[in-house]
């Protein structure tokens, strides 16, 4: 189990990391992840070693191993970049950590390249410089489980490839933590990586943690409305007022035409915000569902099987109120409502999100 | 003409002309054309005097009959085999100079190179002034400060002299001196090719070779020694045949009394007026250098370090 204790970085007036406390255990697939410059690669680098806190502890399976040097840390970092060693063929990579730590080397470098889905007859003998980015990507991977390191850190490797590569390396490295049950930590700013691959999520907001869960609790029940805006695609109504009643509230806004009753845990503050996602929303010339505002449409975009209907209540400019519905292209057409129509923006309302502020 | 009736002409005409010396004439080629033709004017043709003196045997050249003689290479040559005359130990004296320069400038550049380039944040500019500012200096006023500094009843007898030391063997005019010399003089020649190769190196790399185990000892051996490897050849070479060509530290800081090759080609042509001697010198340290240059590069892969910058 690797934990943090208050743990700090600063430089100079700006806090990076704002006493953090993190708990992963060990096996898990935790994942942190929030926006650029929320502090996210500075906590993964104060883990590898690679940078000294300002304060607090990091423990691993009880020992403190906050001053100690990355050489003498059981952890390995897969860089952005890669870092692979360019003067050195594949091999020659990864049987570094093997020399270093004293590890066998046998057949090892066939089976890692094999774990990673490569050829080694291939592949071994190249210059790391003649690889292309996915296959820089999966030999940076082999070479940090070379000597079988406790946690393997990972700082967006994947960011840098195209999306279908990407696609097919989260899904291997989901499978990668399973079989071989070590402890992944990934750092990314891509939810849709967060939520494939994470039993854990941390949410990092400018150097604080403001949530931590499985992706399914975060996503269905998120602390801010910055992580439900996060978390995906959302129309977000801020309420009047909410008014508790049996492990529910009774919410209104003015925006909105009526008042509803949505779940809500009781350990949070008072809801301020309903929030719904686009792609459980639609548009129709009635409202049939039972919550809904009426619109004007200002534009239609496909996106493959789906459309993006945008809209915003009639004669209100302000940019915070445009909405977007996204629903099946063909429910959309049997509507036939066209740009610039009125029509009802509507959905089920329990599915709708409230948010404290 | 259609459009694309006048594109075909034009890929055609383009197309011819691509071949020859005609090609050298359109860009891009001649865009090195003022460059070819200073290196003409400058450099071979007087490579090309030089050589043709050099089987002379007066300080004319007979065109008709063209006349040539080989006496001076045998004065030359035979005197470094047979040990007859100063040859042999100018050879020495210039090899020594250049290697030990070369061997001096590498001890004191690295580590410097990778203090500056990887460690040092603050004055990091100002010890780079310090390096370059004398480079906008003549070579013969720094040499002459240093013999100022050196000779006796110089600065350096005045030092000791506070201390009650009177009498000690002069520091000047040894091959120890020229050595200190060439070194000042050439030592940026060596620090900022590897100082730059150390830039080069990202600091990435550096940090996965510790995540990854590596001792101290092990990531200057197997990750920064072979990435500044680039940095090291290219900097040998610019000492080593910058110090082969050392004429002004020989003479000043070597007096009369040691001659290097360089020193030894100005007596030839100044002094002695023997233009056929001179030149075939001036031949003989070409070959070195051009020996030496091929040995120094063929250490490194340049296509190798050129298709690292990806």
């Amino acid at each position: 189990m690797l934990q943090s204790t208050n743990l700090r970085a600063e430089y100079g007036a700006l806090v990076a990391v704002n006493d953090v406390d993190i708990r992963i255990e060990t096996g898990e697939f935790a994942t942190i992840v929030g926006p650029s410059g929320c502090g996210k690669t500075t906590l993964l680098r104060m883990l590898a070693g690679h940078q000294e806190p300002t304060d607090g502890r990091i423990e691993l399976d009880g020992v403190d191993i906050t001053d100690a040097e990355p050489q003498n840390r059981p952890t390995s970092l897969v860089f952005q970049s890669w870092a692979l060693f360019p003067h050195m063929t594949v091999r020659e990579n990864i049987e570094f950590p093997m020399r270093n730590n004293e590890v066998e080397v046998g057949d090892r470098v066939e089976e890692l390249l094999q774990q990673v889905r490569l050829d080694p007859e291939v592949h071994a003998d190249k210059q790391a410089t003649e690889l292309s980015g996915g296959q820089k990507q999966r030999v940076a991977l082999a070479r940090s489980l070379a000597y079988e390191p406790d946690i393997l850190l990972l700082d967006e490797p994947l960011a840098s490839l195209d999306y279908v590569l990407r696609k097919r390396l989260q899904r291997e490295l989901a499978d990668l933590n399973e079989e071989l049950g070590m402890t992944f930590i990934y750092v990314t700013h891509s939810l849709e990586s967060a939520l494939l691959m994470s039993d854990k999520l941390f949410v990092l907001e400018n150097g604080n943690i403001i949530q931590t869960g499985s992706p399914e609790d975060i996503y269905r029940a998120p602390n801010t409305k910055f992580i439900a805006e996060f978390m995906g695609d959302a129309n977000t109504f801020e309420l009047d007022g909410a008014t508790e009643r049996d492990g529910s509230y009774e919410v209104h806004a003015t925006t909105l035409d009526q008042t509803t009753t949505v779940p809500y845990e009781h350990d949070r503050d008072t809801p301020a915000y309903l929030v719904v996602r686009y792609d459980d929303t639609a548009v129709g010339t009635e409202l049939t569902e039972d919550l809904g505002l009426s619109v004007e449409v200002e534009n239609v975009l496909v996106r493959g099987n789906t459309v993006l209907v945008e809209c915003r209540p009639p004669g209100d400019d302000d940019d915070d109120d445009e909405y977007v519905a996204e629903m099946p292209v063909e429910a959309f057409r049997a509507t036939g409502i066209e740009k610039g129509d009125t029509a009802y923006l509507q959905w089920n309302a329990s599915k709708s999100i409230l948010v404290p502020e | 003409m259609s459009t694309l009736q006048r594109l075909r002409t034009r890929l055609d005409r383009s197309g011819a002309s691509e071949s020859g010396l005609v090609g050298l004439l359109t860009p891009p080629g001649i865009l090195l054309l003022p460059m070819s033709l200073l290196l003409l004017v400058m450099f071979v043709g007087p490579m090309v005097a030089i050589v043709v003196f050099s089987f002379q045997t007066g300080n004319s050249i007979v065109a008709n009959p063209l006349e040539w003689s080989i006496a001076t290479y045998e004065e030359v040559v035979g005197g470094m085999i047979s040990g007859e005359g100063v040859y042999g130990d100018v050879l020495v004296n210039t090899v020594a100079v250049s290697a030990t320069t070369t061997a001096l400038t590498l001890i004191v550049s690295y580590p410097a190179a990778y203090a500056l380039a990887r460690r040092i944040e603050r004055y990091k500019l100002v010890f780079l002034m310090l390096l370059v500012i004398p480079l906008f200096t003549s070579v013969n006023i720094r040499v002459f400060g240093w013999a100022l500094f050196l000779v006796q009843n110089g600065v350096l007898d005045s030092i000791v002299g506070l201390f009650g030391v009177e009498e000690y063997a002069s520091l000047m005019y040894q091959r120890s001196t020229i050595i200190l010399g060439t070194t000042y003089v050439y030592l940026p020649f060596m620090l900022f090719p590897i100082y730059l190769s150390m830039l080069s190196i990202e600091d990435a790399t550096i940090e996965a070779a510790q995540d990854l185990g590596a001792s101290n000892y092990t990531l200057f051996r197997r990750i920064l020694l072979p990435l500044s490897k680039p940095g090291i050849v290219i900097g040998s070479l610019f000492v080593f045949v910058l110090s082969l060509g050392a004429n002004v530290e020989a003479e000043i800081l070597g007096g009369g009394s040691i001659f290097t090759i360089a020193s030894n080609i100005q007596y030839s042509f100044g002094y002695s007026q023997n233009w056929p001697l001179g030149s075939t010198q001036a031949v003989g340290l070409l070959i070195i250098t051009v020996v030496s240059g091929i040995v120094i590069l063929r250490t490194i892969d340049l296509r190798e370090i050129a298709e690292r910058g990806d």
